[in-house]
């Protein structure tokens, strides 16, 4: 090696002479692919495995990976494929600007001198922190609480026995069902039950014609049964809480005063009269009766898909979109 | 020879008498006294005031060097531990967890800890003794065990519960799963191992880390601490995680196979959630690491990846070291006296700006103190609890005027003491 090439080497940058990382995959779903170069057979992708930045991360909907390149965490949460080269010169970028610790010191210092600020700043640009919090029951507008109620026992409900049912995302659980009074929230009934449905006859609970209760369903720790994990006490998972009145009113004269209106005598045929009948039975709270009047009307007429679809939107205005959708799939497999 | 010795000892007992003149103030020396005095006392009652003070209970649970865990790392730089491997079990059923094992077995580990308490058999024998069956055949699996109550007459621990005698028997190792912490207070200590009745047991990380390379866990236990500080690498991310779907799948499972995924790393196996909102808080602790130190705040760790944590400390060998009461208590002594020698001169030559310059000077000497901390737990991982040193700064101005200003004029003696 002469003088000259040594002085050119003495040159190069440090990084130039610095080992090329590999990206490591810390966490990943179902189905992640990737390609390596000159192959386009896209290989499947496993926890650990280590990744050149030449390769390119392939991914679909709702899949996401969790890669690791020189201590910096990568997360890729959005469908398409990504070249690895690009977000290993970020990654190299973000490593020599890692601030030391005397400049996080007094970053820290000085955001504690700010933040004693805050109040005030809260009030100056309001704009900027309103969107960080938002007060309001979140997963209700997509009917989500854990568990779905699937029978809409709902409104005002006539004598006699009633059938409760709902659906979980876990398997095998136990549940703890639940019948209270809206006011004063004591409870009236409570079954704990492996079974996803639950029959019972309302007249023989000694309610209250014209009072509100309502009915809940949560999901409870195994107990005893399967002492392999500790929940909560508290579990989080639950079915919205469907309020109901029971024996109020008389169903009957709203059938007859539906039946004797000029309305419902000129429509042209049956099934349209018994679906606008429904229709003012829901207007009029009696959910459940219009939901029975629904099922009759799907065995006297079955396959007819405006049937199908006025039950599935009966049940989406009840909130219960997870019932709405089984319906829904189930008139498109007739 | 004789006259140069004389000199230097002459020379040395001008430098001390120097310093004693200049050091060693009887008026500082009772205003620091008072100070400690006035702390013990604090000391004393402030138990019982917790429920009049909401900001003390928010904070109470909490350490300078919290804030090197929460606010000087950034979340976004990992350092990958290869040794230990997640493996979530999430809310498996009973029956898969044969299968789990034996999957785990085949993938060749050096260990395996099942952090899930097995505490009674199930409804289905067929499946308990497939359990059984599966754990004797695994002979470096570590079960999860529980301390009990203690026992003061004895002096130990009842023998380790929390697993059932049908599963235990046919278990080669077991560990406890304790964590030293109050209720809901924050997870910074773990005891390495605790006497039982049946013997010495050791908990389940050192027990796992004892079967991976047993000289490190010697050279812990060589250290003869009763508890130690966990020294945090990181959350979740900083580990490789292995989902059910891995295991079960047979396609990924060959993939785990063909690259080695858990060949002679240790296995940890117990529920990692995604934190998602709304996710049930299954055995999630609060650590140092949580972003927010102080005041309301979520369980920010799996219990399984705290276990992982004190793994790594202990092959890493990079623990904690805490500078011993003794010294701490001598370095506060030492620390406040300097600061009441100094605002006493400052009382005496600068009276008319003695407010103003003492303030200044305690607020820079607590971010100094601060960063100090900061720096020796950052580079050197060494602990110094100098709160009651703080607390005696800040007591030590409003003691000098208290002294000066009430206690000499009522106590005549006082005026006497010599002033330099």
């Amino acid at each position: 090696m002469n003088l000259q090439t040594l002085f050119f080497l003495c040159l190069l940058p440090v990084s130039a002479l610095a080992q090329p990382g590999v990206f490591r995959v810390i966490d990943i779903s179902p189905g992640v692919y990737y390609l390596t170069p000159g192959n386009e057979t896209p290989k499947l992708l496993g926890p650990g495995d280590k990744l050149e930045s030449d390769c390119t991360l392939l991914l679909d909907e709702h899949e996401k990976a969790h890669l690791v390149y020189k201590e910096t965490s990568l997360t890729f949460t959005t469908p398409g494929s990504f070249r690895l080269e690009r977000y290993a010169r970020e990654a190299e970028e973000r490593t020599t600007q890692r601030p030391g610790l005397f400049r996080q010191f007094f970053q820290w210092v000085y955001g504690g001198v700010s933040d004693a600020d805050s109040e005030k700043d809260l009030e100056r640009s309001h704009e900027k922190y309103i969107t960080q919090n938002k007060g309001g029951t979140k997963g209700f507008a997509g009917g989500s609480y854990g568990i779905d109620v699937l029978s809409p026992v709902v409104g005002k409900i006539q004598p006699g026995a009633v059938h409760f049912a709902w659906r979980s995302a876990g398997p095998e659980m136990l549940y703890d069902f639940q019948l209270l009074d809206y006011q004063t929230e004591g409870v009236l009934c409570k079954a704990l039950l492996r079974d996803t449905v639950f029959e019972i006859d309302l007249g023989k609970l000694a309610l209250e014609p014209g009072r509100q209760y309502y009915w809940v369903v949560y999901q409870k720790e195994m107990d005893q049964d399967s002492p392999v994990f500790m929940l909560a006490d508290e579990p989080s998972l639950r079915s919205p809480r469907l309020t109901l009145v029971p024996n109020e009113g008389s169903l009957e004269e709203v059938r007859m005063r539906v039946r004797a209106g000029e309305d419902y005598r000129d429509l042209p045929d049956d099934i349209s009269r018994d679906l606008m009948e429904l229709m003012v039975l829901e207007d009029e709270q009696y959910i459940m009766a219009a939901y029975r009047g629904y099922e009759e009307l799907q065995q006297k007429y079955p396959g007819n898909s405006l049937v199908d679809k006025m039950l599935a939107s009966f049940l989406s205005r009840q909130g219960l979109l997870e019932a709405a959708k089984l319906q829904l799939q189930r008139s498109a497999s007739h | 020879m004789a006259n140069r010795r004389k000199r230097l000892g002459k020379k040395l007992n001008g430098v001390y008498s120097y310093l004693w003149r200049k050091l060693f103030n009887p008026n500082s020396f009772i205003v620091t006294l008072l100070i400690f005095v006035f702390l013990w006392v604090f000391h004393l009652v402030q138990v019982n005031m917790h429920f009049l003070d909401p900001f003390n209970y928010g904070i109470r649970d909490y350490q300078i060097t919290d804030i090197i865990y929460s606010q000087f790392r950034d979340p976004g730089q990992i350092r990958l531990i290869d040794e230990v491997v997640l493996v979530n079990s999430d809310l498996m059923p009973r029956d898969s967890l044969p299968l789990l094992l034996r999957r785990l077995r085949q993938l060749g580990p050096k260990v395996i800890g099942l952090d899930i308490l097995l505490e009674d058999q199930g409804d289905d024998e067929v499946i308990d003794s497939l359990l059984r069956e599966e754990i004797r055949q695994t002979p470096n699996l570590v079960l999860a065990g529980a301390l009990g109550p203690y026992i003061d007459s004895l002096q130990r621990f009842p023998p380790l519960a929390g697993c059932h005698p049908y599963f235990r028997e046919a278990a080669a190792n077991m560990g406890y799963i304790n964590f030293v912490s109050k209720d809901t207070s924050t997870i910074r200590l773990f005891s390495p191992q605790e006497k039982t009745t049946d013997g010495v047991v050791r908990s389940f990380a050192v027990k796992i880390a004892t079967l991976y390379d047993p000289s490190k866990v010697t050279r812990l236990l060589r250290r003869q601490n009763k508890v130690e500080s966990i020294n945090y690498a990181g959350d979740r991310d900083f580990f490789v995680k292995i989902q059910p779907f891995q295991l079960f799948d047979d396609e990924y499972f060959q993939l785990l196979l063909d690259r080695d995924m858990l060949k002679d790393r240790i296995a940890l196996v117990g529920f990692v959630g995604s934190h998602a909102p709304g996710e049930r808080e299954i055995d999630r602790f609060f650590t140092p690491l949580n972003r927010h130190y102080s005041g309301k705040t979520y369980p920010d760790m799996y219990g399984v990846v705290i276990h992982a944590n004190i793994i790594d400390m202990i092959l890493r060998e990079e623990y904690i070291f805490q500078v011993p009461h003794w010294l701490t208590e001598f370095l506060v002594w030492i620390y406040c006296y300097f600061n009441v020698l100094i605002i006493h001169r400052i009382y005496r030559k600068l009276p008319e700006t003695f407010h103003g310059v003492t303030r200044l000077m305690q607020i820079t000497e607590f971010v100094v103190i601060f960063f100090v901390i900061a720096f020796l737990f950052y580079y050197f991982r060494i602990k110094i609890d100098f709160s009651k040193g703080i607390l005696a700064m800040v007591l030590a101005y409003d003691f000098v005027m208290i002294y000066e200003s009430m206690l000499k004029k009522k106590f005549k003696f006082l005026q006497n003491l010599p002033e330099k």
